[in-house]
């Protein structure tokens, strides 16, 4: 192929792609995506749709046990599905790279990041010289250029350093395509605000063209021309990001929009119903009839892609109906009469690691009766050991805790009256529940131990809350491996509220979760609000689930409260710099016009 | 990818406990050990003669007198003496092996969940027992208690508690930063419900799968002491013993040597076969459960 039909070929073309895992199930299917030159394409989806799946194939690359199935895969005009490995790895590094998700392990933690920029020269552009080709590339990640700084091991680095490494081993052999698979997910969101301008910058400097791959709809809307949506194994709808985003056709992509939440806007989130179905269970269809509001008996087949509008297009046969968005606002909870007395108060709270570091400096604040608080943070702002401290998980080493007025003590010397009154639930869904447990006998528990319940007791209480928190009682015979993150959370929450407690604390509990998921649990608090009279501790770095939950805002900068008051203002006329910096960096939806 | 492995765990719940027969490595364990296992509970039954009658003359080769492996060093029937010489070499190494798990896992546990100097003091002392060659403290032991099978079984459990304890305490201080067991924590759990219910079963099959070749080091342990002739005593027919008694007629007859060898090394390849399929099976379901 010469020179000039390269550079006329589209970075990326992806046409009727299947990639299959070894018992035939396709993982994608049907796929189709193109990306033009100097043009970012945002491609999101939940956990489960195939997306990370669908950018590695654009490397010709594919996990074990998955394979293309037919469809074809250029890179500028190379097809990729044909060519042998030894081609596909020449190819990589000159006319595709790949950013992971994770610096830390995307590099080698053994090699100085010099040495690992090197690297990539020797192999693909032996005839260019390192000692241009290096500073030049860490200059365009704005990264210090100098030799002490190239010596440097990753662990040496920041997290958004490390990220802008990977980005310039990306970009230094000047590929005319990127796939960036999440680049931002594991960075607190001033560092993700400050790596997404590095990529913008860098696709105007450079006119390179990208593949941005997210679960975060706000940030795709922040960075992407146009938007690829992704939904079990299928690009559902494509279009320019604006479009897709203030008016989408896609009764999918709806939901997915619906369920977002926006701190300067709060709304009430709707979730989806239904779960994602799993590979081996999608139906031979549309993938999205099961879960869909709009759908008909002609949905049983899948639906040819059709053109809704200038480069944008979707798989569905009944967009025309899909309503526009509409918002609502949050449940607004009647919040009672200040008592006397909080419910619960922290007064100089105090705790640090061992002899480490402190964590927490003097945090004092209330929690109303049926009022809900939210200590937001950063990692690092110390607002989940404050909230293991009131738990009784964590030794403070200075301050009270107050609950209703009485002291208490640190963990076990608590009376039980105090610990029932009091209930947790963590961030991690995944590993809150124990594996060899039925979930009935999960939830049973906290009722025997702290109400003193009998068994026959327990499991009428427990068959109550299950109803409560919308969960079917099938479930109770069920093992944790068997059920969905979202599922596991509402159990946790289940096993929490079987105690009668009067205060929740919830510890980034909807942070490993998909949105449609978060939006449902976060409906599920707002209704146990209303219905248990619940007060919350609700401790987040989302700063749009916060305005759709909270009453009241801490805002923690590395263990101090730098600002306090109703969320209303705190996030619309923040008066610390901190709060400033923090919602300035906040990715949203772009405005509605 | 929750949602994929949900359907995938229902399916296979049922077939989980014995999924690592489904290897083909794990089955070759199985049947070496049934062999060895056969022959060393149920061979007595069958053996031709009294392991310790005199038969004929010394290393007489096979075929001669009716004795289809010939005669050990006394003149004694070799194959009646393998047939009663796996007893006490598998038995004792088992219990050894049984009591040092009980002692030595209820310590660890108790240092995880306690923690604190307590906790360490017993770790570390267990990390300096570890230090030592396993074969010269228990020789140091024998030597300081008196030769018998009672001092060998003791030296056995002595030795192995700090390694079971080892694995016990990694294990355990993996699951105890798990969000249920803080959930226990926090709602006041006593410290036996803590270990035997949220603990112990989450840390099983890592240690299951460590069984296999703590069991084996235990026989060799047994079979070295038994072949420097610290453990069984002559004239019991003893695998060990065997090896050590006529290794220097190797040369005549060498299957009153090589026939216990084979037979320990039987043992040794089949029992690490079966905790390594087991093992790897504990693995993938762990996978599925992670999704």
């Amino acid at each position: 192929m010469s020179a000039i039909e390269a550079t006329t070929a589209l970075p990326a073309d992806v046409s009727d792609v299947r990639l299959a895992l070894t018992s035939g199930h396709a993982v994608v299917d049907r796929a189709e995506l193109t990306v033009r030159r100097g043009e970012i394409v945002g491609l999101v989806g939940e956990s489960g749709s195939g997306k990370t799946t669908l950018a590695l194939s654009m490397l010709g690359f594919t996990r074990r046990g998955v394979h293309i199935d037919g469809g074809s895969i250029k890179i500028s005009g190379r097809e990729l599905t044909t060519e042998p490995e030894r081609e596909l790895r020449r190819l990589r590094g000159r006319f595709v790279s790949y950013v992971a998700q994770d610096p830390g392990t995307a590099l080698n933690p053994g090699m100085r990041i010099g040495a690992q920029l090197r690297e990539i020269l020797a192999v693909h552009f032996p005839d260019r010289d390192p000692a241009v080709e290096v500073p030049r590339a860490l200059e365009r990640v704005s990264l210090p250029t100098t030799a002490a700084f190239q010596r440097r091991f990753p662990h040496q680095l920041s997290g958004g350093q490390q990220q802008r490494v990977v980005i310039a081993m990306a970009v230094i052999g000047s590929p005319p395509f990127i796939v960036l698979d999440e680049p931002t997910t594991g960075l607190d969101v001033v560092t993700q605000a400050r790596i997404l301008e590095e990529i913008s910058r860098l696709r105007v400097e450079l006119g390179v063209a990208m593949l941005y791959v997210s679960h975060d709809l706000a940030v795709v809307g922040q960075i992407a021309d146009r938007v690829a949506v992704m939904y079990a194994g299928t690009v559902v709808e494509e279009g320019p990001t604006l479009e897709v985003l203030a008016r989408p056709r896609h009764p999918y992509t709806r939901a997915l929009v619906n369920a977002i939440p926006d701190h300067a806007e709060p709304r009430r989130l709707v979730g989806l119903p239904g779960v994602a179905l799993g590979v081996v269970d999608r139906p031979p269809g549309c993938p999205f009839a099961p879960r869909c509001p709009q759908r008909t008996d002609a949905c049983g087949e899948m639906p040819p892609i059709e053109q809704v509008g200038d480069r944008h297009e979707l798989r569905c046969f009944h967009w025309r109906t899909t309503p526009s968005l509409s918002w609502e606002s949050p449940a607004t909870t009647q919040r009672a009469e200040r008592e006397e007395r909080a419910l619960l108060s922290v007064e100089s709270l105090t705790a640090g690691h061992g002899n480490g570091p402190i964590v927490a400096h003097e945090v004092s604040f209330e929690v109303g009766r049926g009022e809900s608080v939210a200590l937001v943070g950063e990692s690092g702002s110390g607002k989940t050991t404050i909230a293991r401290c009131i738990a009784g998980l964590h030794p403070a080493t200075g301050g009270r805790i107050l609950l209703d007025g009485a002291p208490l003590a640190h963990g076990r010397k608590r009376p039980r009256d105090a610990r029932r009154r009091m209930q947790i639930v963590f961030q991690n869904p995944y590993d809150s529940l124990n594996p060899r447990q039925r979930i009935g006998a999960s939830i049973d528990r906290p009722a025997v131990l702290l109400r003193g319940f009998s068994a026959a007791q327990a499991r009428a209480e427990t068959e109550r809350i299950l109803e409560l928190v919308r969960l079917p009682k099938r479930l109770l015979d069920r093992y944790p491996r068997e059920l969905s993150g979202g599922e596991r959370q509402r159990v946790a929450i289940a096993r929490a509220l079987v105690a009668a407690p009067e205060l929740l604390i919830c510890d980034e509990i909807t942070s490993a979760l998909d949105v449609s998921v978060q939006a449902a649990v976060v409906e599920l608090l707002a209704q146990l609000r209303v219905e248990l009279g619940l007060s919350l501790l609700f401790i987040s770095h989302d700063l749009g689930v916060v305005a759709a939950v909270c009453d009241r805002v801490l805002v923690l900068d590395r263990g101090h409260v730098c600002e306090q008051g109703d969320v209303a203002k705190v996030l619309h006329e923040p008066e610390a710099e901190y709060t400033r910096t923090l919602l300035g960096s906040v990715a949203r939806l772009p405005q509605r016009t | 990818m929750s949602a994929t492995a949900a359907p995938l765990a229902m399916q296979r719940r049922g077939r989980r406990r014995v999924r690592w027969l489904r290897s083909p490595s794990g089955r070759l364990g199985l049947l070496l050990c049934a062999i060895v296992l056969l022959v060393a509970f149920v061979g007595p039954l069958f053996a031709p003669h009294t392991p310790t009658e005199v038969i004929t003359r010394a290393y007489a080769p096979h075929g001669h007198a009716g004795l289809a492996l010939g005669s050990d060093y006394l003149g004694r029937d070799v194959v009646s003496r393998v047939l009663w010489g796996g007893r006490s070499l598998i038995i004792m190494p088992l219990l050894a092996t049984l009591v040092a798990y009980v002692i030595g896992g209820v310590l660890a546990l108790i240092a995880t969940v306690v923690g604190g100097w307590l906790g360490e003091l017993l770790m570390r002392g267990f990390d300096v027992l570890l230090v030592f060659p396993g074969l010269l403290l228990a020789l140091l032991l024998v030597t300081a208690l008196g030769k018998s099978l009672t001092t060998a079984f003791i030296a056995i459990v002595l030795l192995q508690i700090p390694a079971v304890a080892r694995i016990f305490y990694s294990a355990a201080i993996e699951v105890t930063n798990r969000g249920y067991v803080e959930a226990a924590v926090a709602r006041g759990e006593r410290l036996s419900h803590l270990l035997t219910r949220e603990i112990l079963p989450n840390i099983a099959g890592t240690i299951a799968a460590d069984f296999g070749p703590r069991l084996i080091a235990s026989v060799f342990l047994i079979a070295a002491l038994g072949f420097l002739g610290f453990g069984a005593e002559a004239p019991d027919a003893n695998w060990a013993l065997m090896i050590t008694e006529n290794r220097s007629g190797i040369t005549i007859n060498g299957y009153a040597v090589f026939v216990p060898v084979a037979a320990i090394a039987m043992l040794t390849i089949g029992v690490s076969l079966v905790s390594d399929a087991i093992a790897r099976s504990i693995g993938t379901a762990d996978d599925e459960a992670i999704g």
